[in-house]
C-alpha cells in the first residue's frame, strides 16, 4: 500500500542503523522460513517438483543437447516410477531422459521424437494397452509437445526462460515449502488445516522420475481404489468390506470380454510407421511391457489378451520385452497391482538392462 | 525478465556489486550499466534491441544537428525527422493490426470485402515507454531547455537504464542525463532504501495484486453476467487495486533498482485513490506520463492559453492520445475519452471544490470517496475485453442482477485490502513514505522489512503474472 516512492536522493528517509534493520528482517525471514520447512518436513512434507509442461519441456531439450545418442523412456506412470535413470545410464554408457506422461498416451511424443532428423538414440517405450485404447489421451501429450515447440523456440537466441526455468526447478527441488510448485502459504495452509501428518507417497524429482513410497498409504483401501479405477465402473454404490470388494471384483472381472482389436492396430500402423523413421536412421525402439499383479493383471489379461494385442506388435517389431517371459521381472510385489514401489526400481532396472544387454545390447 | 523472477533476482544482484564494487572507473560503470540493460532487455526478445538502437542514435544524432543549426525551418525538420522515426516504429509494431482491422471494418461497411494478410507482428516490450521517454529529448531540445552535450554512451543509458526500460516511470532527458556526469555508486542508505523498495514492490506485485486481487478480477470479467452485483463490484474494486499494486509495484521496484546503482527515478504514484477530484487523481497517478502529455502534447496544443473551448478540446484530444497510449484499442480510447469528460466538467468547478474541502473534512471525504468510485467504474471499459462484457459489467454493477458470487474469503480479501487502501491513501495524501519511515526505529523498520519479505516468499510462485503495464 505505498503512497509515494522515493524519487531523489535528498528524499532518502534520513535513519540511522539502516543496517542493522536489514540485518534483522534477513535474520527475522531466515528464520521464519526455516521454521516452516521444519515444520513441513514434521509433518511429513518432502521436496517434490510438479510435473509441470515447462519441467517436461526441461527434459525434452536435454536430448536436442545430449554429446551422445541418449535413452529416452516413453510412456505413462508405470515406468516414469519403476525406472531409475541412474543405473539405466550407468549400464548404457549414455544419458537417459524421462519423457513419460502420467495417464497420456506416448504416440504423438514417438512421432515426434520419428520427425525429430537430429534423433538417433534408444526409445524405451512402455507400452500399456488400455491408454492406447481410450481416445482423447494423445491430446495431453500434443499440448506438452507444442510447449517444447514454444521453449525450444525462444531459447534459440535467448537462453533466458530456460535459465529461469532451471533456477526455480533447482529451488522448488529442494524445499518442502514448494511441494509440488505450489506458493508456501497454499501448503502451510494445508498443513495447518489437516490434522495428522501428510503423506506424500509421490515425488517428482528434477529428472522426472516419480518415486513412490507405498508404506505411506492405508492399505489394502490404496489397492482396492486402484482396482476400481482399472475396472472403469463402480460395482458397488455404498461402502463394503474389503472381503466383499474383492469377491465382487473378481466376480466382475471374470465376466470382462476381451476389447475389439481393431483400434490397436490402428495405432499400431502409426506406432511402426514412427519406429520404422528413428531406426532408419540408426536410432532404435523397444517395447517393453511393465509388470502389473493380481486383479489389475487380470483385468488386463481378460480384456486385452495377449495373443489378439501384444503379440500383433511381436509379429512386426523384433524389440519387445514382456514382463510375464522374465520372472525377474515378474517377481516384484506392486503394492497398488500397477507400480512398483520406490524401493524396487533399482533392482528392477538392473534386471531390465540385463535383459536389453543380453537380447540387443546397447548402442 | 520480470522483476519477480528468480533470474532478475540473481541478475540485479550481479550488476549492483559489479556497478558499485568492482568497476573503478565511470566511464566503464556507464559502459557496463548500457549492455546489462541490453541484456536484461535481450531476455524478452534479442531482436527488438535494434528498435531500441534506431531510436537512440535517431534522437541523439536529431538533437545535435537541431541544437547546432540556427535555420528554424531546418530545427523543425530535424525534429520532424525524430518525431516521424519513433511514431512511426510505435504505429507499425503497437497499431499496425488496429489500423488493418478498422480498415477492414470501414471497407466491409462500404461493401467492399477486404481480406489483409495475417498480422504476426509482436508488439515490443515496453516501446511505449522507451519512445515517450527518447522523445522528451527532442523535444526539450527543440524547445531550447536542453543542451544536447551529452555523449552517445550517456544518452543510450538514458533510454536503455534497465530499470525503467520496459514500464516506466518514463524519465525525462532533463532528470536523468545530469545524473551521468557525475560517478555514482550507491552509498549504504540508497542501497538499503533501495532494497526495501524493492521488496515493498514485489509485495505490491506478488502478494497484493497477483494472489489476492487478480483471481477476484479474473473470475468475474472472464462472465460478467453470470455474476451477481455484489461480486461486480467487488471484482471493480478489486481491478482499481489490481492494476494500482501491479503498476505501483513495478515502479517501486524500478525506482529501488536504480537507487541500489546510485541513480535516482522519479515518483510515479503519489496516493491516487485519495485524489480530491480527477485533475487531483491525474496528478498522483501515472504521474510521469501525464506530465509528458501535458508538457508535450496539451501545452503544444495550446494548452488553457486560448478560449475555454478550445481548452475543453485540447484536454479531451490528450486523454484520447493518452487513452490510445495504452493500447490499440477503442476500449482505452472511450477510457481516455471519460476521464477527459470528467476532467472537462470538473474544469468548472474545481475552485469551489477545493475552497470548500479547504476547511470541511467531510466534505473532503465524501469527494475523494466519490472520484475513487468513478475511477473504479472508469476501469471497466479499460479492463473488459469487448463492449458486450463491458455492458454486462456496467449493467451488474449499476442494476440490481442476481447470479453467482465468489466465495467468502475472496469477498473478505478483495474488499479488507480495498478498504485499507483506501484509508491508507487518504491518510498519507500529503505525507510520503520516506517521511513515515524516518519516525520509525531501527528494529520496527527490521520488523517491517521481515514482515514484507517473509509474506512475499510464502506467497511467491504460483501462477506467474507479467505486469499489466507491459503490454503497453
Amino acid at each position: 500500500m505505498l503512497s509515494s516512492t522515493s524519487n531523489s536522493n535528498d528524499r532518502l528517509p534520513a535513519c540511522a542503523r539502516w543496517g542493522l534493520s536489514w540485518l534483522l528482517a534477513v535474520a527475522l525471514t531466515v528464520l521464519v522460513l526455516s521454521a516452516a520447512e521444519y515444520f513441513l518436513r514434521s509433518k511429513g512434507f518432502v521436496p517434490s517438483m510438479a510435473d509441470s509442461i515447462d519441467l517436461w519441456a526441461q527434459q525434452r531439450l536435454r536430448i536436442d543437447r545430449a554429446p551422445t545418442p541418449p535413452i529416452v523412456a516413453l510412456g505413462t506412470s508405470r515406468i516414469q516410477m519403476g525406472l531409475d535413470l541412474n543405473v539405466l545410464e550407468r549400464r548404457a554408457g549414455t544419458s537417459a531422459v524421462q519423457l513419460a506422461i502420467d495417464g497420456v498416451s506416448f504416440v504423438p511424443v514417438l512421432q515426434q521424437l520419428a520427425s525429430d532428423d537430429t534423433f538417433t538414440g534408444t526409445v524405451l517405450v512402455s507400452l500399456t494397452e488400455s491408454i492406447l485404447e481410450q481416445p482423447g489421451l494423445e491430446d495431453t501429450a500434443r499440448r506438452w509437445l507444442a510447449a517444447y515447440a514454444a521453449m525450444a523456440q525462444r531459447i534459440e537466441f535467448n537462453p533466458f526462460p530456460l535459465w529461469e526455468a532451471r533456477l526455480s526447478t533447482f529451488v522448488n527441488s529442494r524445499l518442502a515449502l514448494r511441494t509440488e510448485g505450489a506458493p508456501p502459504y497454499v501448503i502451510l495452509q494445508h498443513a495447518l488445516t489437516r490434522s495428522g501428518s501428510y503423506s506424500a507417497y509421490l515425488t517428482l524429482r528434477e529428472t522426472r522420475e516419480r518415486l513412490g513410497d507405498y508404506t505411506l498409504v492405508p492399505q489394502p483401501g490404496y489397492y482396492a481404489w486402484r482396482v476400481k479405477e482399472h475396472f472403469g465402473e463402480n460395482v458397488f454404490t455404498r461402502k463394503v468390506s474389503y472381503e466383499e470388494f474383492v469377491q465382487a471384483y473378481n466376480a466382475a472381472i471374470e465376466q470382462l470380454k476381451p476389447n475389439a482389436v481393431n483400434r490397436f492396430l490402428t495405432i499400431l500402423d502409426r506406432i511402426m510407421a514412427s519406429v520404422a523413421a528413428i531406426e532408419k536412421r540408426g536410432g532404435r525402439v523397444i517395447f517393453v511391457r511393465f509388470p502389473t499383479d493380481k486383479m489389475v493383471w487380470e483385468i488386463d489379461r481378460r480384456r486385452f489378451p495377449r495373443a489378439t494385442f501384444w503379440q500383433r506388435l511381436v509379429d512386426r517389431h523384433p524389440r519387445t520385452i514382456h514382463f510375464k517371459d522374465y520372472p525377474e521381472l515378474d517377481s516384484f510385489a506392486l503394492p497398488d497391482g500397477s507400480h512398483l514401489d520406490m524401493r524396487d526400481r533399482k533392482t528392477f532396472t538392473a534386471a531390465l538392462a540385463d535383459i536389453i544387454e543380453r537380447r540387443f545390447g546397447w548402442q | 525478465m520480470l522483476f519477480n523472477s528468480y533470474t532478475f533476482l540473481f541478475f540485479l544482484l550481479i550488476v549492483v556489486i559489479t556497478h558499485n564494487v568492482l568497476i573503478s572507473s565511470w566511464r566503464w560503470q556507464k559502459v557496463f550499466l548500457l549492455l546489462a540493460s541490453y541484456v536484461f532487455y535481450a531476455a524478452w526478445n534479442p531482436a527488438f534491441i535494434l528498435l531500441i538502437w534506431a531510436s537512440t542514435l535517431t534522437d541523439w544524432l536529431a538533437a545535435r544537428w537541431m541544437y547546432r543549426t540556427p535555420d528554424r525551418v531546418r530545427k523543425r525538420a530535424f525534429l520532424l525527422l525524430s518525431l516521424s522515426v519513433n511514431l512511426a516504429l510505435l504505429g507499425f509494431f503497437k497499431y499496425g493490426e488496429f489500423l488493418l482491422e478498422n480498415i477492414v471494418q470501414l471497407a466491409a461497411l462500404a461493401g467492399v470485402e477486404y481480406r489483409p494478410p495475417e498480422w504476426n507482428i509482436v508488439l515490443p516490450v515496453g516501446i511505449s515507454f522507451y519512445t515517450f521517454q527518447s522523445l522528451s529529448y527532442t523535444l526539450d531540445v527543440y524547445r531550447n531547455k536542453l543542451k544536447p552535450d551529452y555523449s552517445l554512451l550517456d544518452f543510450a543509458l538514458y533510454v536503455t537504464f534497465f530499470p525503467q526500460l520496459v514500464a516506466g516511470p518514463i524519465v525525462r532527458a532533463a532528470y536523468f542525463l545530469p545524473q551521468c556526469l557525475t560517478p555514482r555508486r550507491a552509498n549504504s542508505d540508497q542501497l538499503n532504501w533501495g532494497l526495501t523498495l524493492v521488496v515493498v514492490g514485489l509485495f505490491a506485485k506478488v502478494v497484493l495484486a497477483d494472489t489476492f486481487l487478480a483471481p477476484v478480477v479474473d473470475q468475474v470479467y472472464a462472465a460478467p453476467a453470470h455474476f451477481n452485483s455484489f461480486a461486480a463490484w467487488t471484482a471493480a474494486l478489486a481491478f482499481s487495486g489490481q492494476i494500482f499494486f501491479d503498476f505501483s509495484g513495478y515502479s517501486t521496484c524500478a525506482i529501488g533498482s536504480a537507487l541500489c546503482l546510485g541513480f535516482a527515478l522519479p515518483d510515479n504514484f503519489r496516493a491516487p485513490y485519495a485524489a480530491l477530484g480527477f485533475s487531483d487523481f491525474w496528478r498522483r497517478w501515472h504521474i510521469s506520463l501525464s506530465t509528458w502529455l501535458r508538457d508535450y502534447l496539451y501545452i503544444s496544443l495550446g494548452g488553457g492559453r486560448h478560449s475555454s473551448l478550445r481548452t475543453q478540446v485540447n484536454l479531451m484530444l490528450t486523454m484520447l492520445i493518452g487513452g490510445l497510449w495504452h493500447g490499440a484499442s477503442w476500449m482505452f480510447v472511450l477510457w481516455g475519452a471519460l476521464h477527459g469528460l470528467y476532467l472537462t466538467i470538473e474544469r468548472h468547478f474545481r475552485g469551489r471544490i477545493y475552497a470548500r474541502a479547504e476547511g470541511n473534512q467531510s466534505f473532503c471525504a465524501g469527494y475523494v470517496l466519490f472520484t475513487f468510485v468513478v475511477v473504479t467504474l472508469t476501469w471497466i471499459p479499460f479492463r473488459a475485453t469487448s463492449v458486450t462484457d463491458m455492458w454486462d459489467m456496467l449493467s451488474a454493477v449499476l442494476y440490481w442482477q442476481s447470479g453467482r458470487g465468489l466465495n467468502a474469503n475472496e469477498y473478505v480479501s478483495a474488499l479488507g485490502i480495498m478498504m485499507a487502501t483506501l484509508a491508507w491513501q487518504y491518510w498519507m495524501r500529503a505525507s510520503s513514505l520516506e517521511a513515515l519511515v524516518e519516525r520509525t526505529s531501527w528494529m520496527s523498520r527490521g520488523g517491517a522489512v521481515a514482515t514484507v519479505l517473509t509474506v512475499t516468499a510464502l506467497f511467491a510462485g504460483g501462477d506467474e503474472r507479467a505486469f499489466i503495464y507491459f503490454q503497453f
